[in-house]
């Protein structure tokens, strides 16, 4: 099967809520899940894509296509990459639960090198307040936890 | 006459009064110590099972808080990020930390806690490496922790130590595990109270284990007591250096230690009972690499390899070694030293380190150069040179081990690879798997700490710093903040 651009057909990828994108296949294909569709020659309707919203649908496509682009040079991509993970927390999530769940992994390995650098040198109060996660443990744990591991936290 | 026997009844007075306040005290010294024991046994009970109704009411208390809170979480809706996010999503992240943000991440909420303890058991995703830390202050007699230097950090100090190591003696590192000396007779309270009745018993207990300061794990090694030499050579400073082949949870582990008195090799493994001899003397430095031990001994005309098989050594045998004669390079590491008075001046001596690379199987020996004084006592023959002028590393050669016919070919450049030489541990590491921030501190260099005994200027005698292999500079790095009277330096990656 050829994926050149010149030869290359539209597929729809149709979102959780009901939105239907239009997509060329060589971008497509960057999306391990949906390269095995297409294989598998059960890409003609448009394929339903359950754990994705239409807005993530959208960024995701926005991704695959910059990197299915040839002409792009590597440091130029690297710059795209580095604007198109400035998002707040919540476009994050959707973003790695999307690229897990279509199995790009260049998408993937870049935003959990984000979430990383999030994370790094960061106090835990800190963390749970940009990740909006709540403090589930008790205080006996919690002192427990501080007493393990004091010189991480200074 | 008369005051014959007076003088003799005065004796046996004497005597009797002076055996019966001796037995006397003996007598209070073990009820005291019978007394503390049985009191600390008690108490320890008393904690465990909570018999103390105060005990009793906080640890009631303590249950009902941890309902309210399992209530209150069950009700607030919680973060999709502490609990939808796959493991193996989790594991790509955490891959990415190093381990004090990996430490920190599991502090932020329950599951997020389990992610890192279930990685952490199956091993899949370790932390990223560390960059190497200096150890100092583990000595015996001293009444300091360790502590920790970052170079890399501004030099700030860290304590990642989950155990006060004070009066330990600690011999070498491997990969996140020190390697320690611990007798009760070397730390300051059994020095202090070496009369008491408790400490007869402790007098030849020394110890030698790993101990991990990150995760608080140890791993015992057999005593250094089962060494079959004479026991006023068994002390605290016993090893000059332990190097051992892996991380000590590894059952292929082996130890390898070379003797303070007279640089003979002994060798265990961590299930062993007692360490095995071999026959050897005189070792500098060692190194081990796939089942085999290979050491340099040196004589004032030339140098020896020492080659040891471990892979066939039953315990109790006294194991022998190969010799090979290695005309060059040329190493001085007897060098002459000029008498002056009380006082010995070397020139132009070597001082050798063995550094293995893990990531090219590559046997590497540094030699550094230095000049020093150092005051002679005839009479007393102090375990440490008492230095007036400490050495200062003047330069530094690099060779590798052409194991098809031993030989040394000279190493021009490291390429990626950073050296870390200090006496008790030394290590090769790639300077791209370690995410360098400071500019300074790149490949293709050695990164060197050593402390030296002096009295007069306690200051002086360390010396830490950095030599670039490409124009042969040097940059020192300051150490002010550091104890520098015990500064005795160890690199030490710390990993779980």
């Amino acid at each position: 099967m050829s994926l050149s651009p010149s030869t290359s057909k539209m597929l729809s990828l149709k979102s959780s809520d009901g939105k239907v994108l239009e997509v060329e296949e060589h971008v497509a294909v960057l999306c391990e899940t949906i390269k095995s569709l297409v294989e598998d020659g059960c890409a003609d309707s448009p394929i339903p894509l359950a754990n994705v919203d239409g807005a993530t649908l959208g960024n995701v496509m926005e991704w695959c296509k910059k990197h299915a682009d040839q002409k792009a040079s590597a440091d130029d991509l690297e710059d795209w990459d580095a604007e198109f993970v400035e998002r707040d927390q919540g476009e994050l999530y959707h973003l790695i639960m999307a690229a897990n769940y279509l199995n790009i992994k260049g998408l993937l390995d870049l935003i959990c090198q984000k979430v990383a650098d999030m994370i790094k040198g960061k106090h835990p109060e800190k963390i749970r307040e940009i990740f909006n996660i709540e403090n589930d443990f008790t205080p006996e744990q919690q002192e427990q936890i501080r007493k393990d591991n004091s010189w991480a936290f200074e | 006459m008369w005051r014959m026997m007076r003088m003799k009844a005065r004796n046996i007075l004497f005597n009797v009064t002076y055996g019966t306040i001796q037995v006397g005290f003996v007598f209070y010294r073990l009820v005291r110590v019978g007394l503390y024991e049985l009191a600390m046994c008690g108490l320890g009970q008393l904690i465990k099972h909570g018999l103390h109704p105060r005990l009793l009411k906080t640890k009631r208390r303590c249950r009902r808080r941890g309902e309210e809170s399992d209530e209150l979480k069950t009700l607030s809706s919680s973060s999709r990020w502490s609990d939808h996010l796959p493991e193996e999503v989790m594991e790509l992240i955490l891959q990415r930390l190093c381990l004090n943000d990996y430490l920190r991440f599991s502090a932020v909420c329950s599951s997020w806690r389990s992610v890192v303890a279930k990685a952490i058991s199956n091993k899949r995703c370790r932390p990223t490496p560390h960059f190497p830390l200096i150890m100092f202050g583990v000595f015996a007699y001293k009444n300091l922790n360790a502590r920790f230097l970052d170079l890399c950090d501004k030099g700030r100090v860290s304590m990642p130590c989950r155990e006060n190591l004070y009066g330990r003696y600690c011999c070498g590192s491997v990969e996140g595990w020190l390697i320690l000396t611990d007798g009760f007779m070397w730390r300051p309270e059994g020095f202090f109270n070496f009369w008491s009745p408790s400490s007869l018993f402790k007098f030849e207990m020394v110890n030698n284990y790993f101990f991990n300061p990150v995760t608080g794990a140890k791993v015992m090694l057999p005593s250094q007591s089962t060494i079959p030499i004479r026991r006023s050579y068994i002390s605290v400073y016993f090893f000059v250096k332990v190097v051992a082949s892996s991380v000590p949870t590894n059952p292929n582990c082996v130890v390898v230690g070379i003797c303070r008195f007279n640089g003979m090799l002994v060798f265990c493994r961590p299930s062993d009972k007692a360490w095995t001899l071999t026959q050897t003397s005189c070792l500098l430095d060692v190194v081990i690499h796939g089942g085999k031990v290979f050491g340099i001994t040196s004589s004032r005309a030339a140098h020896f390899i020492v080659v040891i098989d471990l892979l066939g050594a039953a315990p109790g045998c006294i194991l022998k070694p190969k010799r090979f004669l290695i005309p060059q390079p040329q190493i001085d590491a007897y060098a002459f030293c000029r008498r002056q008075g009380y006082t010995r001046v070397a020139t132009n001596k070597d001082l050798i380190h063995l550094v293995q690379d893990f990531a090219s199987g590559e046997v590497l020996m540094v030699v550094q150069t230095v000049d020093f004084v150092y005051k002679h006592d005839s009479l007393v023959r102090p375990m440490f040179q008492d230095f007036i002028v400490p050495p200062k590393v003047k330069h530094f050669r690099v060779f590798k081990l052409d194991r098809s016919w031993p030989r040394w070919i000279q190493v021009e450049s490291l390429g990626d690879r950073i050296l870390f030489v200090s006496f008790q541990a030394s290590m090769c590491v790639s300077a791209t798997s370690l995410s360098l921030a400071d500019p300074t501190i790149r490949g293709n260099c050695i990164i060197f700490a050593y402390d030296y005994i002096c009295r007069v200027s306690p200051s002086s005698g360390c010396d830490v710093g950095v030599f670039y292999l490409a124009d042969e500079s040097f940059r020192r790095l300051p150490t002010s903040n550091c104890a520098p009277s015990v500064f005795h330096p160890i690199w030490f990656t710390p990993n779980l």
